[in-house]
């Protein structure tokens, strides 16, 4: 039998070209291990009778009708490619963007109201001092110092986005597993064996019951969330929140077409899963996506509404004030 | 007796050290909007820098159901996050602008008591 491929050292490889191989792989499987059928030859065929004859037509029927359902399984595999998303992804960009500005625009923002008490003073100096103080607090809000306990808005929405790939990607583990299973049932025919059915737990399954909140909960920070590997963490959702919720999906069979059969109701599961899943990491990002439209339409892009300096003292006003006995 | 006066809203005001605030602003504030631009060329300019997407449909698939929504929302955050960032700048430089405004009303203050 041939090797079916091993699962990618790295979750991110489980692109097109990876599923296509795992495919082939399937597709020879089926053909070498779908039995051809034999007719036993009646009375009628004289010296023949009792002799069996095979029936190629009715081989090649079984043989389609199980490579039907393997494409089924492979339109899910190959709708959509997580290795398309190229170095540590743009929630990690969003990340170095934001510790960038951190480093600069954040904290010149800060020393240039720090230092308004050396320049100024007087009651204009304290309302041009909060208006600064205001926007500082926008700024501080986006990519907050480190240390300071906010999230700021970049990371939040840095941490979102992992998960939203996350979601997709443990539906492709989900899928290579469940193959994964079916060239295992299948090599076991090939050893004589009755490919045995074996329950698969999907990975979008717990993601469908609980969401990414349970591994976001305790994480600062993308880099402390799913440093680990992508992967670890969602499979610790499943396991820690109770694998026995997760319903398992049965891939095995008498032969390739029963096993293929099982495969197409398995990948049905999965994607269906893989839909409630995506609806709900979606609304998480909707839900950051109000956030911030809220924040830039009454806040920053209003920004005179915020205290500004009293700057329409006339000259002669002011002079009045300063030098009254003047 | 004459009250004491009270002290005028620019009783102390070094328009140089204003302006100065006011530059280190406008600074942060172009910081901010480069660096948020960068944000969005990376990943929808049709890079191949770290970070870069080529299209949402081609990662979370278009044809499996929720697949196309969530990686139509992924694309719109990001561009969301930049757009923030873009109207922070402006709003940096706005207040950039109303210290420099200010600076100017006290220099001019100072050249009208000086008599000059």
């Amino acid at each position: 039998m041939s090797a079916f491929p091993e699962f990618p050292a790295d979750p991110k490889n489980l692109g097109q070209a990876f599923f296509t191989e795992c495919h082939a792989s399937l597709a020879k499987k089926i053909h070498d291990e779908t039995p051809m059928p034999h007719q036993i030859l009646d009375k009628g065929a004289g010296p023949r009778a009792g002799s069996p004859v095979p029936e190629p037509e009715v081989w090649q029927q079984r043989v389609d009708d199980a490579m039907a359902d393997l494409s089924y399984w492979q339109s899910y595999a190959l709708d959509g490619d997580v290795s398309l998303i190229s170095g540590h992804g743009p929630w990690m960009t969003l990340v170095d963007k934001g510790n960038a500005l951190y480093s600069r625009a954040c904290s010149d923002m800060k020393n240039a109201v720090a230092a308004m008490d050396d320049v100024w003073s007087g009651t204009a100096h304290q309302e041009a001092k909060r208006y600064l103080q205001t926007t500082s607090g926008l700024v501080e809000g986006y990519c907050p110092s480190p240390g300071s306990g906010e999230t700021g808005i970049i990371n939040e929405a840095a941490i979102q986005l992992e998960g939203a790939y996350l979601t997709v990607v443990a539906f492709k583990k989900d899928l290579y597993n469940l193959a994964r299973q079916a060239s295992d049932a299948l090599d076991q025919l090939d050893k004589g064996g009755t490919g045995e059915a074996i329950g698969v737990g999907l990975i979008v399954g717990g993601l469908a019951l609980e969401g990414l909140g349970a591994v976001l909960q305790n994480a600062e920070s993308p880099v402390t969330a799913f440093g680990g590997g992508v992967l670890s963490a969602l499979g610790d959702i499943v396991m820690s929140n109770g694998i026995d919720k997760v319903e398992k999906h049965y891939v095995g069979g008498r032969d390739p077409g029963e096993i293929m059969r099982t495969l197409r109701n398995a990948t049905t599961k999965a994607q269906e899963g893989y839909s409630v899943a995506a609806d709900r990491a979606g609304s998480d990002l909707s839900k950051i996506w109000e956030e911030i439209d809220s924040k830039m339409t009454n806040a920053v892009l209003h920004p005179l509404s915020a205290p500004a300096p009293n700057v329409s003292i006339s000259p002669s006003l002011k002079l009045a004030r300063l030098f009254p006995d003047g | 007796m004459q009250d004491k006066p009270e002290r005028g809203p620019g009783f102390f005001a070094d328009t140089g050290g204003i302006k100065g605030i006011a530059a280190q602003l406008e600074d942060a504030a172009s910081d901010m909007r480069a660096r948020t631009a960068e944000m969005r060329d990376v990943m929808f300019g049709g890079t191949t820098e770290p970070g870069a997407t080529t299209g949402p449909a081609l990662v979370f698939g278009g044809t499996t159901a929720g697949g196309a929504t969530l990686g139509r929302k992924f694309d719109d955050l990001i561009a969301e996050v930049a757009s923030y960032g873009q109207a922070l700048g402006e709003t940096m430089s706005a207040a950039a602008g109303q210290l420099r405004t200010t600076g100017d009303i006290y220099a001019r203050t100072e050249h009208e008591i000086s008599g000059n």
